[in-house]
C-alpha cells in the first residue's frame, strides 16, 4: 500500500516553518543549545524561580541518564553540561515518526556575588535537572585605606 | 483527505481539538504538548514521550475507542503534558504496556492477532 503511513496535517506543517524561521533567526542553533526547535514550548524548558533563600534554575532534559550531566562551579561560574545520547535501539524497531532527537544542553552562568557558591547544589529527577543557589549577603563595600608614602 | 488516509494514524496537533480534549479537571495548569516518536515493529508500535517533570505514577495513560490520550502533571502542579493520538484500527489499546524513566514514557501497543505479519508454511 503506497498510502503515506502518517498523515502530517497542516498544523505540523505550520511548526515546521516557524521551526525553520527560528533556526534562521537563532543560527540553526536553539535557544537552549539545541538544534532548532525542539520542543514547540520553549517556556517549559528552561525555569528561574526565586525564594528569599535561593535561586533555583531548572531545565527538561527528558531522556538523558543521570551520568550525562554535570555541573560545576568553577571561578565563579557555573557550569551545566548535558547530552542525550539518542534512544536505546529497540530491537526490529522502523521509524515511523520523529519528533524527539538527541541534543546537547550547554550553559555557562557568570554566579553574582549574592549567590553563596559553595552552598550550590543540584538534583536530577524524572529528566528535569534543578541547581538551587543558595543567596548570601552581598559582601559589604570595604574602604581600602590609601596609604601615602613620603 | 481520502478515507483511506484517515485511517492511518494521525499525529495531531492540540489545536485541533482544544475545546473537547483538553484536561477539564486540573486546574491552572498549562498544558503543553510533549514531543513523540513512533517505531513499528511486527509486533506492533513503540511509543515515547518526552514528559519531563512529571512523576511516573502521576502520568495518565487513556484509550477511548482509537484515541490515545497521554497526560501528566509536572510536580511544580502548574505545567502538565497532554497528547492526543488516534491510533489506526489494527492496533489493541487494550494492551498497552508503559514504562517511564528520565522524563520519557515508553508505551508498547500490540497488533491484534489478527494484524501481525504472518509466516504460512508451504507444504
Amino acid at each position: 500500500m503506497l498510502v503515506p503511513w502518517f498523515d502530517v496535517d497542516a498544523a505540523f506543517a505550520e511548526m515546521n516553518n516557524l521551526s525553520k524561521q527560528m533556526d534562521a533567526l537563532l543560527g540553526n542553533r536553539g535557544l537552549d543549545g539545541r538544534h532548532g526547535l525542539r520542543s514547540f514550548d520553549l517556556q517549559t524548558n528552561e525555569a528561574l524561580t526565586e525564594t528569599e533563600e535561593a535561586w533555583s534554575w531548572s531545565v527538561d532534559l527528558p531522556g538523558v541518564r543521570k551520568d550525562s550531566v554535570s555541573v560545576t562551579v568553577e571561578n565563579g561560574q557555573l557550569i551545566v553540561r548535558a547530552k542525550h545520547e539518542g534512544n536505546p535501539h529497540i530491537e526490529g524497531a522502523t521509524p515511523r515518526y520523529l519528533e524527539r532527537r538527541a541534543y546537547e544542553v550547554s550553559r555557562d552562568f557568570a554566579l553574582p556575588d549574592t549567590v553563596d557558591a559553595e552552598g550550590i547544589s543540584a538534583a536530577y529527577e524524572h529528566g528535569v535537572l534543578t541547581v538551587r543557589l543558595p543567596k548570601r549577603e552581598r559582601p559589604k563595600p570595604r574602604q581600602i585605606e590609601i596609604q601615602v608614602r613620603s | 483527505m481520502n478515507t483511506e488516509t484517515q485511517q492511518n494514524l494521525q499525529v495531531r496537533s492540540d489545536n485541533e481539538d482544544k475545546a473537547t480534549t483538553r484536561p477539564q479537571s486540573a486546574q491552572n495548569v498549562r498544558w503543553f504538548r510533549p514531543a513523540v516518536d513512533v517505531l513499528e515493529r511486527a509486533e506492533g508500535l513503540v511509543l515515547l514521550f518526552d514528559l519531563p517533570g512529571v512523576e511516573p505514577k502521576q502520568i495518565e495513560v487513556q484509550t477511548e475507542e482509537s484515541r490515545l490520550t497521554v497526560k501528566g502533571v509536572r510536580t511544580d502542579g502548574e505545567r502538565g503534558w497532554h497528547r492526543v493520538l488516534t491510533m489506526p484500527p489494527a492496533y489493541n489499546l487494550a494492551g498497552i504496556e508503559a514504562k517511564a524513566e528520565n522524563g520519557v514514557l515508553v508505551l508498547t501497543v500490540p497488533k491484534h492477532e489478527a494484524a501481525r505479519p504472518r509466516r504460512i508454511e508451504v507444504r
